[in-house]
């Protein structure tokens, strides 16, 4: 059903078809705002409790005067029981006329013409309104605008209404509008994002959103923009709102009715830039990235159009793509050598004769990094090859500091340098990673330091030596897990013959991934002859650590375990030489240097975002941000706990950069849609099905909206007004019958 | 006789003071030297009046006749004690008030004026009214006869019915004629009865003097909220809002006071009020006055 006016209530398994149900004639009822104010009612007994309270318990006295008491009585009893009742009726009727009042009645009217949308009362509606990236196809957004206005038509005066776009389901809640005309200039304002429809998603908000209407008649409408791809069929949320759906909403006593307004949409002829992957996010400088970009053409035949590549607004490329109907392109282009630092790549179509600019324009980030300070403490130190950690210096840094934009840039330093803990607060400032290479002790300060360093997000490895020993370490650096160590040490065993190492099958570590796709063979021949006898995790070493290489011997290689924001790391074995021949292995270049990036890594904010996402950078003064729409504000806010520029909700796709006031480009970020907001596949009733377990009622057209409820229109009248006057003479009464009573007893008293 | 001790601290002895000090009205009007102006034979010639058929003809006074021919009787004043019968309502309504109850007022009362009345040698009898003439002690001037009386006084109790009209008809026959009526009562009754009862009274030409008695709440009712009121003569219970009915209810009783005012006015009858716990030594000096 897709342009009748008539409700589709499927979904037999729901029992809420039962209000749901034609109904002829005029229904005359009372209604309330605020029905729950109707508890308050009882308080209207207060007078009677009172006076049943007081009556109760009289006061008890033996009198000899009874004679003129009984005069009194048998002349005054019944005119002062007809005023107490009097003013009991009076004050109660007061009281209950304010509690009525408060839950703000309406006598209301409805007729019925057919089957047709009941409304119980006054109407408590939010319109979500999908302003999705699809519905900017072809001008959907503006159908989609004319069945929200619809809707707000069919309101009248006391109705609420929450304009909820899409685009806005995280901002903080506001109240809902009781005046129309600012409703209508809201859903006038409602323009096409870059995020992907999530009708789900909206419709919860929505339900959100009920939470702060008052109105008993509860509406969620659903202006969709008749693209397959909210619908989102397997998505678990839609039995989430059934769940909710199937309950009472706040200050209604009804369930919510749930609407679909779904304009007819058809396939849009469309070229779209559908991926845009440089392979890898972060890459050493000078590194030659290639880039794969995807444009795809949907909705039947188009013209092809020049793909453009911008690197940091530069162009380094362009060409013609032209895919087949249905089918895509794929352009790959190699990028010139990356500084260091953030780089964004735009890919965009020229000028693509399609009605869905949107995807005509994609964007990413890259990280080029380089010259990451390494602390290496020597238990013996050297130069060149020699001393504990000469052969991880070379494996790091082989031009040892020539090469200003090495990944690496490794520091040597004697392990004795590290006793003075203000010494070793001043070599970590601009140090990534430490590694120390056979150092038996280290001082308690020393330590500490370290441990800070650690969990601050630095990284730390340590590597044995001849002169370690083992029972030292666990008792002082691990602590029974306390310390820096990743795992207690065992005993050192030699091998003889040498072993090598392997993979632990499934492991997602870097040096997993690393060796799993260059092969085994390098770690099979490592040459191992003395090593540390390392525990398994959850069998002696903590269940939080990874043991992603084991040594032919089933023993850890290699023991890891995330320290606060940073990572330990123990290796079994020695690399300078003298336990084995791994310094002089293939794998010990690609196993160190992935090693240590992989410790030496902090944590970033990231720099390709979705829509709808806020931007973060490193707190920085006197910076500004620029966007494709032109300067954007920034915010003081914490990105993962720490103090971070935060730029806005991120609504257009392309670039951001961060730019120094003397106009240095500080970071850069990218905004790339999800490629789900490029499918304009128009809803068809399959699609729409996922919505069936919800009961809804639909339109696909103003005039089919207005008449779900046209017939059903109410004649409401607002009785509080009657009310009000009610318990204003009532007060008089009162006020009228004691002055009398206080003037009759003025007359009598002698 | 054992009299409570506070007559003894503080009534008796001011009444003596009031003696002293109201002797000259006491005398003119109570004391054991009252001259009676019930014209008898005394040795105290009075003056003549003329024979009338029925008099003596040993009251002629022959020398008289002899001298003027005028046929005179003698007259001669004549010293006479007063016979006063105290009589005292108690009644239930009597009993209330707890400590300074009008019971206990009209016995230090009663007392007093018997004491005073004895001491100037006058005869006192005491009559004790509700529901009807509940016992009668006639009047003598011996002390034994007061010690009589101020037990009896101190054995009445509050209770029964009220209806002093019907107790004084009853009591009306046995008083000594031209003799002296006190009565103290909170007339808590028919004001019409209880005036056609003092009427009887002065019909025989008794001097009747009526002491109104009334606690302070009845005089002021100073209750508040709702209170059961329980008859204590038997009337049934009323639940009242004090507040409310208490203009009404002094209404009724300045009514029922003028009422009886009125009546006590037009039979020649001494009215005064009497609150429980005023000074019973001033009250009774008031009234010698």
């Amino acid at each position: 059903m897709r342009s009748s006016a008539v409700p589709q209530w499927r979904g037999s398994a729901q029992p809420r078809t039962a209000h749901r149900e034609p109904r002829t004639g005029a229904i005359p009822l009372i209604e309330f705002a605020a029905p729950w104010l109707l508890l308050a009612a009882p308080v209207a007994a207060a007078p009677a409790l009172l006076h049943l309270v007081r009556w109760r318990k009289p006061r008890e006295l033996g009198w000899g005067a009874m004679r003129f008491l009984a005069v009194v009585a048998a002349e005054q009893r019944r005119r002062l029981a007809v005023q107490d009742r009097l003013l009991l009726a009076l004050r109660t009727l007061v009281l209950l006329a304010a509690v009525l009042v408060a839950a703000g009645p309406a006598w209301v009217e409805r007729s019925q013409a057919g089957p047709v949308l009941e409304r119980g009362g006054r109407v408590a509606c939010v319109l979500a309104i999908d302003d999705s990236a699809g519905t900017g196809a072809a001008q959907g957004d503006a159908a989609v605008r004319e069945l929200a206005l619809a809707w707000l038509d069919t309101l009248q005066d006391g109705d609420e209404v929450t304009v909820l776009p899409l685009s806005r389901v995280n901002e903080p809640a506001v109240d809902p509008l009781v005046d129309l005309a600012a409703a209508r200039a809201q859903i006038e304002a409602v323009r096409p994002s870059a995020l992907s429809a999530d009708h789900p998603g909206l419709l919860l908000a929505a339900l959100d959103r009920l939470h702060a209407h008052l109105n008993p008649h509860a509406e969620v409408v659903l202006v969709a923009g008749g693209r397959a791809a909210g619908w989102r069929r397997d998505d678990v949320r839609w039995s989430e709102l059934a769940r909710r759906l199937a309950a009472p909403t706040h200050g209604s006593r009804d369930r919510p009715h749930l609407v679909v307004l779904e304009p007819p949409t058809s396939a849009v002829a469309d070229l779209a830039i559908t991926a845009i992957d440089p392979g890898l996010l972060r890459t050493a400088p000078r590194g030659r990235v290639p880039l794969r970009v995807t444009v795809a053409a949907r909705g039947g035949r188009v013209a092809g159009a020049p793909l453009r590549i911008d690197l940091d607004g530069r162009t380094i490329e362009e060409t013609l793509v032209a895919p087949t109907p249905d089918g895509a392109s794929e352009v790959l282009v190699r990028l010139p050598p990356l500084d260091p630092g953030d780089h964004i790549v735009e890919a965009r179509l020229i000028g693509a004769d399609d009605a869905f600019p949107l995807s005509d324009r994609r964007a990413t980030a890259l990280v080029s990094e380089a010259r990451v300070g390494i602390l290496l403490a020597e238990a013996v130190p050297g130069r060149g090859l020699d001393g504990s950690l000469g052969a991880v210096a070379a494996a790091l840094d082989p031009q040892d500091g020539a090469d200003p934009l090495a990944p690496f840039a490794p520091r040597r330093i004697a392990a004795s340098q590290l006793l003075d803990p203000a010494r070793v607060e001043e070599l970590l400032a601009d140090t990534g990673a430490v590694i120390l290479g056979g150092v038996p002790a280290l001082d308690t300060g020393a330590l500490a330091v370290l441990e800070r360093f650690v969990a601050a997000g630095g990284g730390l490895l340590a590597i044995p030596g001849q002169a370690v020993d083992p029972a030292h370490w666990t008792r002082a650096w691990y602590r029974g897990g306390d310390g820096m160590l990743p795992g207690p040490c065992g005993l050192v065993r030699d091998h003889r013959p040498p072993i090598g190492a392997h993979i632990v099958p499934g492991s997602a570590h870097p040096l997993a991934e690393l060796f799993a796709s260059a092969g085994s063979a390098a770690l099979a021949g490592l040459g191992v002859t003395r090593s540390l006898e390392l525990p398994l995790p959850g069998s002696g070493a903590p269940p939080d650590a990874a043991a992603p290489l084991l040594l032919d011997d089933g023993t850890p290689l290699l023991l890891e375990r995330r320290r606060g924001q940073g990572r330990t790391a123990l290796l079994a074995t020695a690399l300078d030489g003298s336990w084995g021949a791994l310094p002089w292995r293939a794998a010990m270049v690609p196993l160190l240097r992935t090693l240590v990036a992989d410790l030496a890594a902090r944590p970033t904010p990231p720099r390709t975002l979705a829509p709808g996402q806020r931007p973060a950078f490193p707190r920085a003064d006197g910076v500004r941000l620029d966007g494709p729409t032109g300067e954007l504000p920034l915010t003081t806010g914490t990105w993962d706990g720490r103090t971070a520029l935060l730029g806005p909700v991120l609504a257009v796709p392309g670039a951001y950069t961060l730019l120094a006031a003397d106009g240095r480009v500080l970071a850069r970020r990218a905004c790339a849609a999800d490629p789900a907001a490029y499918d304009l596949s128009p809803t068809t009733p399959a699609d729409a099905a996922a919505a069936d377990i919800l009961g809804v009622w639909r339109a696909t057209s103003p005039t089919a909206a207005i008449a779900l409820v046209a017939g059903g229109q109410r004649h409401g009248y607002e009785v509080w007004p009657w009310l009000v006057a009610l318990a204003v003479a009532a007060l008089l009464a009162e006020a009228w019958v004691c002055g009398r009573a206080a003037r009759l007893e003025q007359e009598q008293d002698p | 006789m054992t009299l409570p001790a506070h007559w003894h601290e503080q009534i008796l002895p001011r009444l003596a003071r009031v003696s002293l000090t109201a002797r000259l009205a006491v005398e003119g009007f109570l004391a054991g030297e009252h001259r009676s102006n019930r014209r008898g034979q005394s040795i105290e010639f009075a003056g003549h009046r003329p024979y009338l058929p029925g008099d003596d003809v040993r009251r002629i006074d022959w020398p008289l006749w002899a001298r003027s021919d005028r046929l005179d009787v003698r007259l001669y004043e004549e010293e006479s004690q007063l016979r006063a019968m105290i009589a005292i309502d108690a009644s239930g309504s009597m009993g209330y008030g707890g400590a300074e109850s009008k019971i206990e007022a009209a016995r230090t009362l009663a007392a007093g004026l018997a004491v005073v009345l004895a001491r100037h040698g006058d005869a006192v009898g005491l009559a004790v009214l509700g529901g009807g003439l509940r016992s009668l002690i006639p009047p003598s001037a011996t002390p034994a006869h007061l010690i009589n009386i101020l037990e009896t006084l101190q054995e009445v109790r509050a209770k029964g019915p009220g209806g002093c009209g019907e107790a004084l008809a009853a009591l009306a026959p046995r008083l000594p004629r031209r003799g002296l009526l006190v009565l103290i009562t909170d007339a808590c009754e028919d004001a019409g009865g209880l005036l056609r009862g003092l009427r009887l009274v002065r019909a025989r030409r008794t001097d009747v003097r009526l002491w109104h008695l009334l606690h302070e709440d009845e005089g002021g009712f100073p209750f508040a909220g709702d209170v059961r009121f329980l008859g204590l003569e038997g009337e049934p219970s009323l639940a009242l809002d004090a507040d409310r009915v208490r203009p009404w209810y002094l209404r009724a009783l300045a009514g029922h006071h003028a009422e009886l005012a009125a009546g006590c006015r037009a039979a020649g009858i001494d009215l005064r009020g009497f609150r429980a716990g005023d000074d019973v030594a001033l009250a009774i000096a008031g009234a010698l006055r």
